[in-house]
């Protein structure tokens, strides 16, 4: 299970100026620092939760793949979910000023995509609905969003007491493209008529399916865009705050409980984008019975066609379930994640100015902290949590790792593990998730790699 | 030493991270295949609704056609392997009738043919006939290169006035391979 963008593996460790993206108001052992840009910060991220590859292409002798997905499609449930999610950060920069507030700011580019299992309608594109007489299948699992954008953002951290860390961060979003379709609703059964017109009542009740989409409309519409590079241009003005636009804040905050207790907490992307710009949405609504054709052999002069029956049921269903293209302006919300986390310090100090990166009160104290961290991010279905226990380690002035023990709804064997390397001014870091898995990758629900280099001055 | 370990880590399992023990080559085996139950033609016959029969002396005959649009398109023609009509007709007419479905291509050509007997109704009480067709094999070649349907029900008597009443109700059951995903 991949909780799209938990980055538990760098929450926290200050060591990496990117961090501050997770907790505006954590610790910041440096005076400047500048991300190598295009190379700061990359975070991919993918998962499934109810169906890994090896699940469907393993190769076996007991079982055809036809058989194995039939067995996935029932296994899984309708809160079952792929998603995909990547950032990439162009720009970053961040100074400490004579008033000792960190600034820092950037721009980074995210994608990010979910898609619920829609259980009854794989069962019944499968299957079919011979033997789901009477089964109610339920249109209002078709739920999916998708959001490609650049994130500005300037943000200020400050240590305001002895023991207490707070930060902010202002974010503009510039939509490139964002689709969702959510909310559905309606069934679709198909009844035994008991004295109706005909053997089957085929019967779509209630039904209210919605896609909205901005972005996308131009640039499927080829008078807008002839070539790739057209699309490019396209592309790249909408990211260039072209195209729709939202606000944010993240904030966040670490308080310093005792020498060896620390707690942080924040609040990330509460904010929405404003869809108002190429917009195109899709809506189809209504109830309608299917019960065949029915002839009524009216008489008939020789070479008089007959009745246009089916011409006349195509323009029933479209009448009685008509499907609109709207041009209404949307907003959307952005996922709201929340992290927090308790670290408990212990160990020795290290280097030859002790240390200091935890901004322990005692300078020969706290290379190692142990703690637990929990996430959770708002997603259109329910909210996702994960809880992760974590053992930190600054080995020496130039390396420092963090592993993460992380378990959610569906795994509880999520091993990660973080480096970071200080080389002088030069930061490094690499963090990889799922380690039980990297020996097969087929057989893992999630799988996420996050990696950036940083200039830092202290 | 210990304290490279990580780093090691992690570098050796990304460098030596792998997918093993797939076959993606299976892809080319997926083969979904629904079986799909939909209602087909319905009516309902009264004597007034036949007309005196040119081609038998002494039956009458009532006709109707309806397209079937999906029926000859690329995807019934490629995914559909096999079908069953399913015909269930009361009648109270008490003498005999005879059901015919003459499918037609685009230039009105027949290719398949359903025929069954409905039985009588001895003392005007309802009879239930049901035939079922199963279409296979070439046959559903036959089947799909047609987009309409004569429906034609001959009465085996020429008495106009004669009471009763002919109910049709049908069913297709469409078993269909996605072998060209």
């Amino acid at each position: 299970m991949g909780f799209a963008q938990n980055k538990q593996l760098l929450y926290g460790v200050s060591e990496v100026p990117q961090s501050l993206l997770l907790n505006p108001g954590g610790i910041v052992p440096y005076e400047k620092h500048f991300g190598i840009p295009f190379l700061s910060h990359l975070h991919i991220n993918g998962g499934s939760s109810g169906v890994t590859v090896y699940d469907i292409f393993q190769t076996s002798n007991t079982s055809d793949i036809n058989t194995r997905i039939t067995n996935a499609i029932f296994s899984m449930n309708n809160t079952d979910f792929f998603t995909v999610s990547q950032q990439l950060e162009i720009i970053s920069f961040g100074w400490r000023n004579k008033s000792d507030y960190y600034f820092s700011g950037g721009i980074y580019q995210e994608f990010d995509m979910i898609t619920y299992f829609p259980k009854d309608l794989a069962i019944l594109s499968w299957e079919g609905n011979r033997d789901y007489i009477d089964y109610e299948f339920d249109l209002g699992e078709l739920n999916a969003s998708g959001d490609l954008l650049t994130v500005y953002h300037f943000g200020a951290n400050k240590k305001i007491t002895d023991k207490l860390t707070v930060g902010a961060r202002f974010k503009i979003y510039s939509s490139i493209f964002n689709f969702r379709s959510t909310g559905n609703k309606g069934i679709f059964v198909t009844r035994e008529s008991n004295g109706g017109e005909n053997i089957y009542d085929h019967l779509l009740e209630g039904a209210d399916v919605q896609v909205q989409t901005s972005g996308i409309a131009s640039l499927i519409d080829n008078d807008n865009v002839n070539e790739a590079g057209d699309a490019v241009s396209h592309v790249l003005g909408r990211s260039l705050l072209g195209g729709n636009l939202g606000v944010g804040i993240d904030i966040g905050a670490t308080y310093e409980i005792n020498k060896y207790l620390t707690a942080s907490a924040s609040i990330l992307d509460l904010g929405a984008v404003f869809h108002t710009n190429d917009v195109e949405n899709y809506r189809a609504r209504g109830s309608y019975n299917l019960t065949g054709i029915n002839l009524i052999f009216p008489p008939l002069e020789d070479g008089e066609p007959s009745l246009p029956y089916y011409q006349n049921l195509e323009d029933e269903v479209k009448e009685q379930v008509p499907i609109d293209t709207l041009y209404n302006k949307y907003t959307v919300l952005r996922p709201l994640k929340m992290n927090a986390a308790l670290t408990y310090h212990f160990g020795e100090g290290y280097g030859k100015n002790e240390c200091d990166c935890l901004n322990r009160e005692t300078t020969n104290f706290g290379n190692q902290g142990l703690g637990v961290q929990f996430y959770s991010i708002f997603r259109p279905k329910r909210p996702q949590f994960a809880g992760t226990l974590f053992y930190y380690r600054r080995f020496t002035e130039f390396l420092s790792g963090k592993i993460t023990y992380t378990v959610d709804s569906f795994a509880s064997d999520n091993i990660g593990l973080m480096a970071v390397g200080d080389f002088g001014k030069f930061n490094l870091y690499l963090g990889v998730d799922n380690l039980l898995r990297y020996g097969n990758l087929a057989k893992a629900n999630h799988v996420s790699l996050q990696l950036g280099f940083n200039i830092k001055f202290k | 030493m210990f304290k490279y370990s990580c780093l090691f880590l992690i570098l050796g399992t990304l460098l030596f991270s792998c997918v093993k023990d797939t076959d993606f080559d299976q892809a080319d085996a997926i083969t979904p295949s629904q079986e799909v139950e939909v209602n087909f033609i319905f009516f309902t016959l009264e004597i007034d609704d036949f007309q005196i029969n040119p081609l038998t002396e002494g039956s009458l005959t009532v006709t109707d056609t309806t397209e079937i649009r999906f029926l000859d398109d690329d995807f019934a023609v490629d995914n559909i392997v096999a079908a069953e009509f399913l015909f269930r007709v009361t009648n109270t007419f008490p003498v005999g009738l005879d059901a015919n479905f003459t499918f037609l291509s685009e230039e009105n050509e027949p290719f398949y043919t359903i025929n069954f007997p409905i039985q009588i109704s001895e003392n005007g009480d309802p009879v239930l006939t049901e035939f079922t067709q199963l279409v296979t094999g070439e046959d559903i070649e036959l089947l799909t290169q047609n987009d309409k349907v004569v429906v034609n029900i001959t009465i085996q008597t020429g008495n106009q006035s004669l009471e009763g009443v002919l109910n049709l109700q049908s069913k297709t059951t469409y078993f269909l391979e996605f072998s060209d995903l």
